[in-house]
């Protein structure tokens, strides 16, 4: 009853890394690109991985203690306290800015210059785009596009199993990692005063996020105490996602809620459950983030995250036409809003790595990889 | 047609978006009324100067309430009366606001409603958010389709768009424009030769005139929205001089203060925005000419909760379906 089984993560092997010494880039700069993105290996695994995070949190709340951290999760965790401590040695300037301080830059710069330092003390060595994940240091905004990023940055640790592929691990990251994130960016946008890169407004989700929604859908899908409703009324608890992302938005914002979250409302006032609203949360997030080309042209992409045409069929893209590895998965966009077959999804979810074919990654393969070094706690 | 418009006004002032068949019509005659105007309309002082109102339809209200009502009043809107995003531009959209208003239609429809009704008291100037990709992208294209269930009175508000001024000048001395200065303009009487009657831009004077921004630099600069340019106080001054202008009185920055003067009183942000995108604690403010050109900035601020509407219960989107 509780999760949907998800099938396995593709790995890449350190061999595979070794073959390309190719770096990320953003590679969409028109609409038909994000249409070739989607046919990606890189896009299916994204979508894949979201989905296995998001099924590995149902019924979990907040606050998240894990005593028994991965070697992964410590890393990724003491990586983004280092750049919190950053913010204390880079205070914002006294200038009175329209938006974003400048000092936001100086901020960015670091990071930019000290990226592949701070990998390597991860046994990593390279910038997998880290810098993007925080926000634009020109424009000094941050937005969905920066957050798809950091998840992109997870994703990456785990396709080469920097970070495993087990519920546990997976826990971890939402609960552990991702919420670190969010209270590093909440303060970055609070500090530096950045803004949000192009929401739609009132017309959007929410300004700046969107992950913490789908995360926290999932944490409540399968309970029937706390009503979609609920978030009318806050203060709410801060045991799920969704609840800590409401209270952000009330710290934030002034006026009616029902005006500046209009969608938010809408789901309060007109979805009956959270399954339904996990659901739509996905597809909203595929159509309104991902395939909005001003959104992801800035996302770094190839590397770890091939960036491939699979010549899938258009109607049933992602991970169902990824090849015979990601077999005949459901779209997990579409999903979670019917109990699939039965089964231990977290045997499933743990199942051992497992690689493409290796002509389809390094070797022989065009596709860039990005030097990641071999990962030291791999499967 | 004025009774009929004058309850349209009224209709719109109480926040209930007229009916589409309405708006086409309305859109039909704010062109023809629009079509006749130059790229920089001439206006004559006592008038009040207005700033981005980004859909904050009840800070409009609070606005009029301050500064008077149309046509008792002489306004100028520079911009942005619009719903709007903020600003991307193709290929490499750099952030300036979001859209954020709620009431972006009946924001624009109630200016645009009262432009036909009074075309000599009111000025409209195109904001760079006033352009078919920004609102496409954002929040202006989604509100119609929210409101009216397709896309034809944004489709229409579009075409009216494209008709707007770009600038207006109030008896030869104070020089209004959305954004800024262009590298492609020395003079005024150069921005008469644009062929306005079109999409915006993405670059050249017309886009620079709705994109850029003054800045502490001297001359020019690259301006980090991707579009415009940044330009500085010897750039400002030069104009001015050249043009024979005392002010020249822009929008497109929020202005915590509700205005901000530059450049040794050269040059003035307007912001009639207050607390923008219910997050910036920003006052706004009006600037009013008097019949000898004497500046006096109103500021006020967002409105009180009770008088905005009661939510709206709105099917959410069919991804919940």
């Amino acid at each position: 009853m509780a999760s949907i089984p998800v099938p396995p993560l593709r790995y890449v092997s350190p061999e595979n890394l070794a073959a390309s010494h190719d770096l990320p880039t953003p590679k969409i700069r028109t609409d038909a690109d994000v249409e070739t993105w989607k046919h990606t290996n890189g896009y299916a695994d994204y979508s894949l991985f979201l989905r296995w995070l998001s099924e590995a949190v149902v019924g979990c709340s907040l606050p998240w203690t894990n005593d028994n951290q991965s070697e992964g999760i410590r890393g990724v965790l003491g990586l983004l306290d280092e750049l919190d401590r950053w913010i204390d040695e880079v205070p914002p300037l006294p200038t009175a800015q329209r938006f974003g301080n400048l000092a936001f830059r100086t901020w960015g710069k670091r990071l930019e210059d000290r990226a592949d330092e701070l990998l390597s003390a991860m046994m990593l060595n390279s910038s997998v785009a880290v810098p993007h994940q925080f926000g634009s240091f020109l424009r000094m905004d941050y937005g969905t596009g920066h957050e798809t990023s950091f998840a992109i940055f997870l994703l990456c640790l785990t396709l080469v199993r920097f970070l495993r592929f087990d519920p546990e691990e997976a826990r971890d990251m939402v609960l552990g990692v991702f919420v670190r994130y969010l209270r590093l960016c909440w303060r970055l946008q609070d500090v530096y005063r950045l803004e949000p890169a192009g929401s739609h407004g009132v017309w959007g989700l929410d300004d700046s996020h969107f992950l913490g929604y789908i995360f926290g859908s999932a944490q409540l899908r399968e309970q029937s105490g706390i009503p979609v409703s609920a978030i009318l009324h806050p203060p709410l608890p801060l045991t799920n996602l969704y609840f800590l992302s409401i209270m952000r938005i009330h710290e934030v914002k002034h006026g009616p809620f029902h005006e500046h979250s209009s969608q938010l409302y809408s789901i309060a006032t007109g979805v009956a459950t959270w399954r339904k609203v996990n659901s739509g949360l996905f597809k909203m997030y595929e159509a309104e983030v991902l395939g909005k080309r001003v959104v992801v042209q800035h996302l770094p992409l190839g590397g770890v995250l091939e960036w491939n045409d699979i010549s899938a069929p258009p109607t049933r893209s992602l991970i169902v036409s990824a090849n015979n590895i990601h077999g005949a998965a459901p779209t997990p966009w579409a999903s979670g809003t019917g109990a699939r077959s039965a089964g231990s999804n977290d045997a499933l979810m743990t199942a051992g790595p497992r690689g493409y074919p290796s002509a389809s990654i390094g070797g022989g393969s065009k596709h860039a990889t990005p030097r990641l070094n071999s990962p030291q706690n791999g499967p | 047609m004025p009774s009929d418009l004058d309850s349209q006004i009224e209709q719109l002032i109480q926040c209930n978006p007229i009916s589409e068949e309405q708006v086409k019509r309305l859109c039909i005659k704010a062109r023809e009324i629009l079509i006749e105007e130059s790229n920089v309309q001439v206006v004559d002082a006592p008038v009040t100067i207005c700033g981005d109102i980004h859909g904050q339809f009840f800070d409009l209200m609070e606005l009029f309430k301050i500064g008077g009502t149309c046509p008792e009043t002489n306004y100028i809107f520079i911009g942005a009366a619009l719903p709007s995003p903020t600003c991307l531009v193709p290929m490499n959209d750099p952030g300036d606001f979001v859209d954020r208003g709620f009431y972006s239609v009946e924001t624009f429809l109630l200016l645009l409603a009262l432009k036909v009704r009074y075309p000599d008291r009111i000025t409209l100037i195109r904001g760079n958010h006033e352009s078919r990709q920004i609102t496409q992208v954002y929040g202006f294209y989604d509100e119609c389709q929210r409101k009216y269930g397709s896309s034809n009175v944004w489709r229409w508000c579009c075409e009216v768009f494209d008709y707007l001024a770009l600038g207006a000048i109030v008896d030869g001395r104070v020089f209004c424009v959305h954004g800024g200065l262009s590298p492609a303009l020395q003079a005024i009487d150069q921005i008469r030769t644009i062929d306005r009657k079109q999409e915006v831009p993405h670059d050249g004077a017309m886009c620079d005139l709705l994109w850029s921004d003054p800045d502490d630099i001297t001359g020019w600069g690259l301006s980090p929205r991707g579009a415009g340019f940044l330009f500085g106080a010897d750039i400002t001054k030069t104009f001015a001089h050249h043009n024979a202008i005392d002010l020249i009185a822009r929008a497109h920055q929020l202005a915590m203060e509700g205005y901000k003067l530059m450049f040794d009183q050269t040059i003035v942000t307007v912001w009639s925005a207050p607390n923008y995108c219910y997050r910036c604690g920003n006052v706004a403010s009006i600037l009013e000419l008097d019949e000898h050109l004497v500046q006096e900035y109103k500021v006020f601020q967002h409105a009180p909760s009770d008088v905005r509407s009661v939510p709206l219960k709105r099917p959410p989107a069919d991804y919940f379906l």
